[in-house]
């Protein structure tokens, strides 16, 4: 989604991640978590220019919203009683707390897609070989990204298929009984597709040896370390400060 | 001669199979050999790989008896992943074997393995990618690829590893000509300048007979014939002469009032990621037609299909089948009338019998029991497959698949027949034994559309062609009338073969001969 993210090393946008997920956790209030979101979405306008790839998730959040605050007008007890229907009672902290709820859900969200979409699978790969994970599970990443659209794909063709031999696919009944014809054929070319990726990778060199090379590498720089450091001496001032007043 | 492989297999044999896969090889790879081998359905080729490039004992399950070395060494006490030091093995389907999101990561996912520094790496992918004429394509996402540079990016992976011996397995089957010539052409100049080893399996190896050196036939796992390619050349111009005396002809009656069957009207279509699928496309295609449309990979031809079966809605333009515009309110009935034949038969086949399998449209319409049993008989019949009736699909070769997707289709008594590339990844005898049923189709009265870039096939079995290049109609021509457009053909990347002369220009004497 960004176009200057990628400069930063993938363990810094990691650690990056790992701080707006924390403070996303932590906040308690509508306005702490606000702020929390601005200063995210302001990280990713001020390096990528624009939200254009955030366009797909307004809709998402929207619905997720939507879900959030009917489900504490319902089931909120908290506060005083402000309207009351038959067995329907809306207490008045049920919308502040919807509305913290939904900061929380769009802050992880988005801080999510943030980082997911900031780094190539090849990025995501290296940092969990730095990490000193075996490179046979590191680069399930990629192997992932590269097959999902394919399989997706693939599954489309089918469904195309099985429709034009006369299959109902209208509605969700008619999308759960067609589960069967779409999915077996899905299944058995998943295992043939497999099958042979595997042999062509085994039969490339793959797993020789417990160590192998990559054609690019990460590097922590020095704004790396910088910013890494400060983002782990913000969460330990953090958890400094909550913690002190237990003892 | 240099004897880089020898392989002496007694008997090959897979569990729960009784009959032998592979039986009485015994065959010498001398270094430098372009080897092209060929069979027919289940004759053991791609058996025959597998064994050499090892994966057959160390990957598939099976009984091998014999022996086999590659350099000195015996296959059996080596790993799998030790093999890339001595070849490279190139299946036919390079989207299985594209392990990388761009191109330049592919290439130089094997020497990755090797644990070569990334300096050296880089050398040897920018080489290689030159070399298959794919320079420049580094950044490219594998997934933007044509069918053509996949192959060729598969083929660069493989030929990074700077292997003696190069071992594939119908490299070219999904290619249009322009794009087999192309790697053929590359691969003979690797034979050549570098001595390298190729052995290469192939169903229809014409194409390839300029660049071999030997010929091998195998029928019910043995090795029956070894040709030179010249004699091989001989022997298949006697075939297909025989042939051209039971030559095809249609006899559609010119008085008789046309009956427009489809009709596409200035439509156009372009996909989401704002790439052409088809330009300004004015077609009829009348009662009783058998249309080819043909084209390079990339032209248009299954996007045109698609078109017309309204699973791709144009952006402009309109389409009618059976004189009714296709709208997604009468697209069910309509479609009811189509049968539609995808390049794949595995889309379809879900069903645990061939009745199932068969049955399945019929049962959707709510036909009776004793219907839906006599149609599905017939249908089996029809395509030669009654005696498998209760046997599981997937334990049918992919000739057979794809007959019986055939079967399923014909079930629903189709008026409008369309194939998409129904003989792509087939062999010869497969790839007519499907056309031949499709002819008699057409002879029963129903129209056929089919789509392929088996130029050969389209001229020997249609009675009108029509040529897509670059999203557009280019010619739409009667099959008679071939010679007289060859030169614009040609232009468009589609040089006809003569139906003898396969092989042109291989040898003076032989041209003269016919």
């Amino acid at each position: 989604m960004t176009r200057a993210l990628p400069k930063f090393d993938p363990r810094t946008k990691l650690v990056w991640y790992i701080l707006m997920i924390y403070f996303a956790l932590l906040s308690q209030t509508a306005a702490q978590l606000g702020i929390t979101l601005l200063v995210c979405i302001t990280s990713s306008l001020i390096l990528s220019g624009s939200f254009k790839h955030s366009k797909a998730m307004v809709i998402i959040l929207l619905l997720l919203g939507l879900q959030i605050l009917i489900i504490q007008l319902l089931f909120c007890r908290e506060g005083t009683l402000i309207y009351q229907w038959g067995i329907l009672k809306i207490y008045s902290d049920a919308l502040p707390l919807a509305i913290t709820g939904i900061l929380k859900a769009t802050l992880i969200f988005y801080t999510s897609l943030q980082f997911f979409t900031s780094a190539s699978a090849q990025d995501f790969t290296l940092m969990l070989v730095k990490f000193k994970i075996p490179y046979r599970f590191a680069m399930l990443v990629g192997l992932g990204a590269r097959f999902l659209p394919l399989m997706k794909e693939e599954y489309q063709s089918i469904i195309d298929s099985q429709r034009t031999r006369g299959l109902k696919m209208d509605s969700v009944w008619d999308d759960l009984k067609a589960i069967i014809p779409t999915f077996l054929p899905f299944l058995y070319r998943a295992v043939r597709r497999s099958t042979e990726i595997a042999l062509a990778m085994e039969l490339r060199g793959y797993g020789r040896s417990k160590k192998r090379t990559f054609s690019s590498d990460i590097a922590l720089k020095s704004h790396d370390v910088v910013l890494i450091a400060s983002m782990f001496l913000v969460i330990s001032l953090s958890i400094t400060t909550r913690l002190l007043p237990l003892i | 001669m240099n004897v880089i492989a020898k392989i002496k297999i007694d008997k090959l044999k897979f569990p729960n199979n009784e009959s032998l896969v592979l039986k009485n090889i015994n065959l010498e790879i001398n270094q430098g050999d372009f080897i092209v081998i060929t069979g027919g359905v289940a004759s053991g080729k791609s058996a025959l790989l597998h064994v050499m490039t090892g994966a057959i004992p160390h990957y598939h399950n099976a009984e091998l008896s014999g022996t086999v070395t590659i350099m000195g060494q015996d296959i059996k006490e080596m790993p799998l992943n030790r093999m890339s030091d001595y070849m490279g093995f190139m299946m036919q389907e390079p989207n299985n074997q594209i392990i990388s999101l761009n191109v330049y990561e592919n290439v130089a996912f094997g020497l990755e393995n090797q644990e070569l520094p990334c300096d050296q790496i880089d050398q040897v992918v920018k080489n290689t990618l030159e070399f298959v004429g794919l320079g420049g394509y580094e950044k490219r996402q594998t997934s933007s690829l044509s069918g053509g540079q996949a192959q060729r990016i598969v083929l660069a992976g493989v030929l990074a590893l700077k292997v003696p011996i190069l071992i594939l397995d119908q490299p070219t089957a999904e290619l249009d000509p322009q794009g087999r010539q192309e790697i053929y052409k590359r691969l003979g100049e690797l034979n050549q300048t570098q001595n390298l080893t190729i052995v290469l399996v192939m169903d229809r190896i014409e194409e390839v007979l300029n660049y071999a050196n030997r010929v091998l036939i195998l029928k019910d796992g043995e090795i029956i014939k070894e040709y030179s390619p010249r004699e091989y050349y001989w022997d298949q111009i006697k075939y297909r002469k025989k042939m051209l005396r039971t030559g095809r002809h249609f006899f559609l009656n010119s008085n008789k009032p046309k009956e427009s069957i489809a009709k596409i009207s200035d439509v156009s279509y372009q996909y989401n990621n704002q790439l052409p699928g088809c330009e300004d496309i004015n077609l009829e295609v009348f009662k009783g037609d058998f249309v080819s449309v043909v084209g390079l990979n990339g032209s248009g031809k299954s996007t045109l299909a698609k078109l017309l079966i309204g699973l791709l809605k144009p952006a402009k333009g309109e389409i009618h089948l059976f004189d009714q515009k296709i709208a997604k309110r009468n697209l069910r009935k309509i479609l009811a009338r189509v049968g539609f034949l995808f390049q794949n038969p595995d889309h379809q086949i879900f069903a645990s019998t061939l009745e199932e399998e068969v049955g399945f449209s019929l049962k959707l319409r709510g036909e009776r029991n004793d219907f839906l049993n006599q149609k599905i008989d017939e249908c089996l019949q029809f395509v030669g497959l009654a005696e498998y009736k209760e046997m599981h699909p997937q334990r049918l070769s992919r000739g057979q698949r794809q007959l019986l997707a055939l079967a399923s289709i014909l079930a629903g008594e189709p008026e409008f027949i369309i194939a998409d590339e129904p003989t792509s990844g087939l062999d010869e005898n497969q790839g007519y034994m499907i056309m031949e049923k499709l002819y008699d189709l057409s002879n029963n009265g129903k129209t056929i559309l089919l789509i392929t870039h088996d130029l050969a096939m389209a001229k020997d079995y249609s009675n009108r062609l029509v040529a897509l290049y670059k999203h557009r109609i280019r010619l739409d021509i009667e099959t008679k009338d071939i010679e007289r457009h060859r030169e614009e053909l040609k232009a468009i990347g589609l040089d006809f073969p003569n139906s003898v002369t396969f092989k042109e220009g291989y040898d003076d004497t032989g041209t003269s001969e016919v």
